[in-house]
């Protein structure tokens, strides 16, 4: 399974994608982008190779474009077909809500357990 | 609730916050500590509350703290760009954290991203500090106003 981090912290993408690996799923790979419109690309570059990510975790708040942002372009570009998991710091941001209007699968609160994501990828993640 | 009690509740819900984080991201204890630093606090994160909270949560480490809570989320060595995200998003944690244990509708308030800001710096007056392994840092919390249930 191939999974996408959608961040514009670049710490926060290595502590993501460790959790994934300790979390003992199934990974092909792990891609990593800084903001929405770099997420929309490795969409893009996918699907011209017919593939898809199993699994997105994103960031709400990035510049460039946003979490909401980039799940409202993927929908309109049809590549809306991987589960997407918000990470956030504040659960109740009206943002983590508005992106579950948009088409994110669910969310995960920071600070987040190697357990939690677990959870979490088991119960969305699309496996090849 | 006196103004005196409600900062000491407060800061009680922050030693809670802190303690919840650093178990969580790094499986060790932070606790809270004497405010007074080795060497001067020279990073700062700080993260806004509005709407129905009015304030502001400000971080403050020493470059050498700084640098070793880097090296403990990562496992390794980090550069200077990972040191001012590490310090940004503990505050980002623990601001959301802290305003998740208020009451609501203040529970419900909004936070601004978190800003990373480094060299000489003007800290709050009042502030708590916490102590991990052989490091510390500060947390300053300012409240304007809050509506609380």
């Amino acid at each position: 399974m191939k999974v996408l981090i959608v961040d514009d912290s670049a710490l926060m993408r290595k502590l993501v994608a460790r959790a994934l690996r300790e979390a003992g799923l199934p990974l092909d790979e792990i891609i990593e982008a800084g903001n929405g419109v770099e997420g929309i690309a490795v969409l893009e570059r996918l699907a011209a190779c017919e593939q898809a990510p199993g699994l997105i975790l994103c960031d709400v708040h990035m510049p460039v474009l946003d979490g909401v942002g980039f799940l409202r372009r993927r929908a309109a570009l049809g590549l809306a077909t991987a589960p997407v998991l918000m990470v956030t710091a504040d659960a109740s941001d009206p943002m983590v809500a508005e992106a579950l209007s948009a088409g994110a699968s669910g969310s995960i609160a920071k600070p987040f357990s190697v357990d939690q994501i677990r959870e979490k990828a088991l119960a969305l993640a699309v496996f090849a | 609730m006196s103004a005196e009690a409600a900062a000491e509740r407060w800061l009680g819900l922050m030693d809670e916050t802190v303690a919840e984080a650093f178990a969580t991201m790094l499986g060790i204890e932070c606790v809270p500590a004497c405010a007074t630093a080795a060497s001067p606090r020279n990073t700062a994160a700080h993260v806004r509350f509005y709407g129905a909270l009015d304030g502001e949560c400000i971080l403050l480490f020493a470059a050498v703290d700084a640098e070793k809570l880097t090296r403990m989320l990562l496992g390794e060595a980090p550069d200077d760009a990972m040191i001012g995200d590490a310090v940004g998003e503990l505050c980002n944690v623990l601001a959301g954290g802290w305003k998740r244990r208020l009451r609501p509708p203040a529970s419900g308030a909004n936070l601004s991203v978190p800003t990373v800001k480094r060299g000489e710096l003007d800290p709050p007056d009042d502030v708590r500090g916490y102590q991990f392994n052989d490091a510390q840092f500060a947390v300053g919390l300012t409240v304007v106003a809050i509506a609380e249930d």
